[in-house]
């Protein structure tokens, strides 16, 4: 796997986009030390507290004794578990603030006469549709100016005449 | 604890979209209450899926209102209140009305540019009168330049064409 397609699976695991498939290459290629950097460490960081809790629930479902490493792993659940708390506060605070601000688009979406419209392809179309009537308005415009500009210029010359 | 910090961030970040159009006039017209009107069509579109116009656009959203003259000269003079404050802009007017404008807003974030443009359809008889048949609002962001998003425009009228 090249860097860049790396950076895009990355992309999408973040994005909530990858197939449990993708997010199991992803942790084999992040467990190579092939790929350095902060960025990458913040990646392998955020992938592993989450491989980490589950794993720890796993354990005391099975009922594995009170060892170190367990005692470690209830840690880092502690941890993801704040960090849940921390997410639903500041999902709340955001939904909050959305409320009293103007609507906020939350993902891509249409209307149509009243209607909702969520399908990907239709709203594609649409989008082309009304860009296209757009471009078509702005040469219009621009046919428009040079009209003015031509009729400008034959005033002009019979002037000179 | 810097990881969680981290996450913290991450998280927060990825719920809190990139919308400046708040505190714009035009953005109630963006309201779903609005949108939800029989003689509105409208769409947004964000981020990955505006990809394939090869244009460094973050977040596109159109309105086309139909037959109505009363919203459509709301919408004019929001649209004309926000365009005051425009770095670049390209009016077309006629008796008095914008039936034509195109405004590139001050970035509120590093490097996104805001356009807002509008445009309404003239009478075919006679085109210095406004025809109220159709008014269409654009709100778009992204990094693109005017520049880009008029060449942009070009290759989707281009590719019509063909």
């Amino acid at each position: 796997m090249t860097q860049e397609q790396l950076d895009h699976l990355i992309q999408k695991y973040f994005d909530g986009d990858t197939t449990p498939a993708q997010e199991r290459m992803l942790k084999q290629e992040l467990a190579k030390s092939t790929y350095r950097g902060e960025s990458y460490d913040e990646v392998r960081a955020v992938m592993g507290y989450i491989q980490v809790a589950s794993d720890s629930v796993a354990g005391r479902r099975a009922g594995g004794a009170h060892t170190p490493t367990s005692r470690h792993a209830r840690g880092l659940l502690r941890a993801a578990a704040a960090i849940a708390l921390i997410a639903i506060g500041g999902g709340i605070a955001t939904m909050l603030h959305h409320h009293d601000s103007v609507s906020e688009p939350s993902a891509s979406l249409g209307w149509i006469n009243g209607h909702k419209v969520e399908s990907d392809i239709v709203l594609n179309s649409m989008a082309t549709a009304s860009l296209d009537y757009l471009a078509t308005g702005i040469t219009q415009v621009d046919e428009a100016a040079l009209d003015i500009l031509t009729e400008l210029n034959d005033a002009l010359d019979e002037i000179n005449q | 604890m810097r990881h969680i910090f981290l996450l913290t961030v991450l998280i927060l970040s990825s719920t809190v979209t990139g919308w400046t159009q708040e505190g714009l006039n035009i953005a109630r017209f963006f309201d779903d209450n609005f949108l939800s009107r029989p003689d509105v069509t409208a769409v947004t579109i964000e981020r990955d899926k505006l990809k394939k116009w090869n244009c460094d656009i973050s977040l596109y959203r159109s309105i086309t209102l139909v037959d109505n003259a009363a919203i459509a000269q709301e919408m004019e003079q929001a649209v004309k209140h926000d365009g005051a404050n425009a770095r670049e802009r390209t009016v077309s007017m006629t008796s008095g009305h914008v039936y034509f404008g195109m405004y590139v807003l001050p970035p509120v974030k590093r490097n996104v540019n805001r356009f807002i443009i509008f445009m309404r359809s003239r009478d075919k008889e006679n085109r210095d009168q406004i025809d109220n048949m159709r008014t269409d609002l654009f709100y778009i962001e992204g990094r693109a330049s005017a520049e880009d998003f008029n060449a942009m425009l070009r290759a989707i009228k281009k590719s019509k064409k063909k």
